[in-house]
């Protein structure tokens, strides 16, 4: 009888103990591995195409917009807020570069890079005014986030195509897509380079830096924060306007990908990147992410796109599940947030 | 620190001398003005006349992080609504009061978490939390806990000015004897302290210097024998009489 009751306590902690991993592991990353796992094993049993080593590169490859886009949008959300025009930045930031490139090669054909360069910092610049003005609204004038980032969107949206008539602006520098779309340094293409390169950055920001640790702070208690002797506003405005840089960055890189300034250039990717950071286990209450986590949630919504394409899915299909995965990861996420703090 | 002739909302012509190495109390019955003359003077609410000078420098609607760099520390009365990022451990809630420190700092100025957790592990100890505490989500501790987190903010850099608005609301007795004792340590070392306190025995115990508020007034200042609790429930009154 003893024996039994042992084996039956012994039983029942076995797997107290595993249902306590599987919940500090939830708490701490987010509803991410299990949806991994979940999506690997569904599309590795559905076509045998999926789990090889050329398709798992491609999805590296593809995903590194997304997940230059989704380390800027983890920022504000951190800070309890989101970026909605981040799509509108990738548009603006693709057709001010262009316009600028075409613009200084039509002066001096022969200074191809002087051309790139401008152009690059031109669309940077753009990306700048574009956070600039998110930040200012945000930080200084308090307009929530989703009205100033959708207002920002539609205003940028419409200049972008005001500049273009919403003709794509062609006849860039051969060399900066073969450079910034195409090439390859070290062996690695330079995209990947670029994105490796931005996600050691941010996380250095987040984790070592004073600014990240305001960025946590503002977004888990703004007046905490304020109390603890954070300038809330400058922290505020700073998110915004990296959340901006990062998607220029991703602007530039599709822009030679494509070889042209487009104003449809990231159309999805606001919900995209906002799905990857949730589903990473940034909470949308603020003040909750890792660096590391949002890398692995932009591969892994380029993985699931990827795998339903496989599939045959079509794409207004692929919409509603994309949708449907954000929903789930924000419902899940409450969850979450009432583990951590302890509340209803 | 000096405060001279304070309107803001709610509080009408406030003169009043914090002092080195003094707890000052501050008693009041609750809408009498007493916290909302302090969250004035910290920055956090609109200053409409007057002026208020530390260390000889007009800070007079200064921001709160203007005077919490000039060494003033202000303890909310609403831990959780204002004091603490829930979603984080003690560790980081008082590592965020220490992000200006260069002890904090290492190679290319950035955070060092070792150096961190030495200095946080040391705050934990002054302020008597369990060092087990410190690793914890703040949101899981006791109320008693949370409130000796919110003194660790307070202690993690160098203070001359304690403004600690209801320090032991919703304290177990273990705990406020221990809060009690940091408030008399603080003092001890020479440090301007400010008890705002509805809890009148309280105050009473604590105080060097007491100043009683009515209506948004000082309807009195007591000090030594005077500190008395018939003599501070008069003065509670005191305003509406007159005005009858």
């Amino acid at each position: 009888m003893t024996t039994k009751v042992d084996q039956a306590s012994v039983t029942q902690k076995s797997r107290s103990l595993s249902g306590g991993i599987l919940v500090d592991l939830f708490v701490r990353l987010g509803v991410l591995p299990f949806f991994l796992v979940i999506a690997l094993v569904v599309f590795t049993l559905a076509s045998s195409k999926f789990l090889t080593v050329e398709n798992v590169t491609n999805v590296a490859r593809q995903s590194v917009y997304l997940i230059l886009v989704s380390l800027g949008q983890m920022l504000p959300l951190v800070t309890g807020g989101f970026d909605i025009s981040v799509g509108t930045t990738i548009a603006m930031t693709s057709v001010v570069s262009a316009t600028a490139m075409v613009w200084v090669t039509s002066i001096w054909p022969e200074a191809i890079w002087l051309a790139v360069t401008v152009g690059v910092l031109a669309g940077l610049g753009a990306a700048l005014v574009i956070g600039a003005v998110n930040g200012v609204g945000v930080a200084r004038f308090g307009v929530s986030p989703f009205i100033m980032t959708l207002g920002v969107q539609s205003v940028g949206a419409g200049v972008a195509l005001f500049i273009t008539g919403g003709v794509p602006i062609e006849n860039l520098p051969y060399s900066f897509g073969d450079f910034f779309g195409f090439g390859i340094v070290w062996g690695v293409p330079v995209p990947v380079l670029i994105a490796a390169l931005a996600a050691i950055v941010v996380w250095v920001l987040m984790n070592r830096m004073r600014t990240g640790a305001r960025l946590y702070a503002v977004g888990g208690n703004i007046k905490a924060a304020n109390l603890s002797g954070i300038n809330t506003r400058r922290t505020l405005f700073l998110a915004y306007v990296i959340c901006a840089l990062l998607a220029s960055v991703a602007g530039i890189l599709l822009t030679a990908r494509v070889e042209s300034g487009e104003t449809n250039l990231g159309g999805t990717i606001a919900l995209e990147s906002i799905a990857a950071c949730v589903i990473a286990g940034v909470s949308l209450r603020g003040g909750i992410g890792r660096v590391e986590s949002v890398i692995i949630g932009g591969f892994f919504i380029v993985l699931v796109e990827n795998g339903m394409n496989i599939l045959q899915i079509g794409s207004y299909m692929q919409m509603v599940l994309l949708g449907s995965l954000l929903i789930l990861a924000v419902i899940i996420d409450q969850f979450r947030y009432r583990l951590l703090v302890g509340e209803r | 620190m000096k405060v001279r002739d304070l309107h803001a909302w709610g509080v009408h012509g406030v003169d009043l001398d914090i002092r080195k190495g003094e707890i000052l109390g501050i008693a009041g019955l609750v809408g009498s003005g007493k916290s909302r003359a302090f969250r004035a003077i910290f920055g956090l609410n609109e200053i409409l006349r007057g002026q208020v000078t530390f260390q000889g420098e007009d800070l007079t609607g200064a921001r709160p992080e203007t005077l919490i760099r000039k060494g003033v520390f202000y303890l909310p009365s609403d831990r959780k609504t204002e004091g603490l990022v829930l979603g984080a451990t003690a560790r980081e809630n008082i590592a965020l009061s220490m992000l200006e420190r260069k002890e904090a700092r290492g190679a290319f100025g950035f955070r060092s978490p070792s150096k961190l957790r030495g200095m946080t592990d040391e705050v934990g100890r002054r302020v008597d939390l369990n060092q087990a505490f410190l690793d914890r989500f703040v949101s899981k501790l006791s109320g008693g806990n949370q409130q000796k987190v919110l003194f660790g903010k307070g202690m993690s850099s160098e203070r001359e000015v304690y403004i600690l608005d209801e320090p032991t609301v919703g304290v177990d007795m273990g705990a406020r004897a221990a809060i009690y004792r940091l408030i008399r340590q603080i003092a001890e070392a020479g440090k301007a302290v400010v008890v705002i306190s509805s809890d009148l025995l309280e105050v009473m115990n604590l105080s060097h210097r007491l100043l009683v508020f009515a209506n948004g007034r000082i309807t009195a200042e007591l000090s030594g024998q005077e500190i008395e609790e018939q003599a501070i429930l008069s003065h509670f009154f005191q305003h509406e009489r007159l005005s009858a």
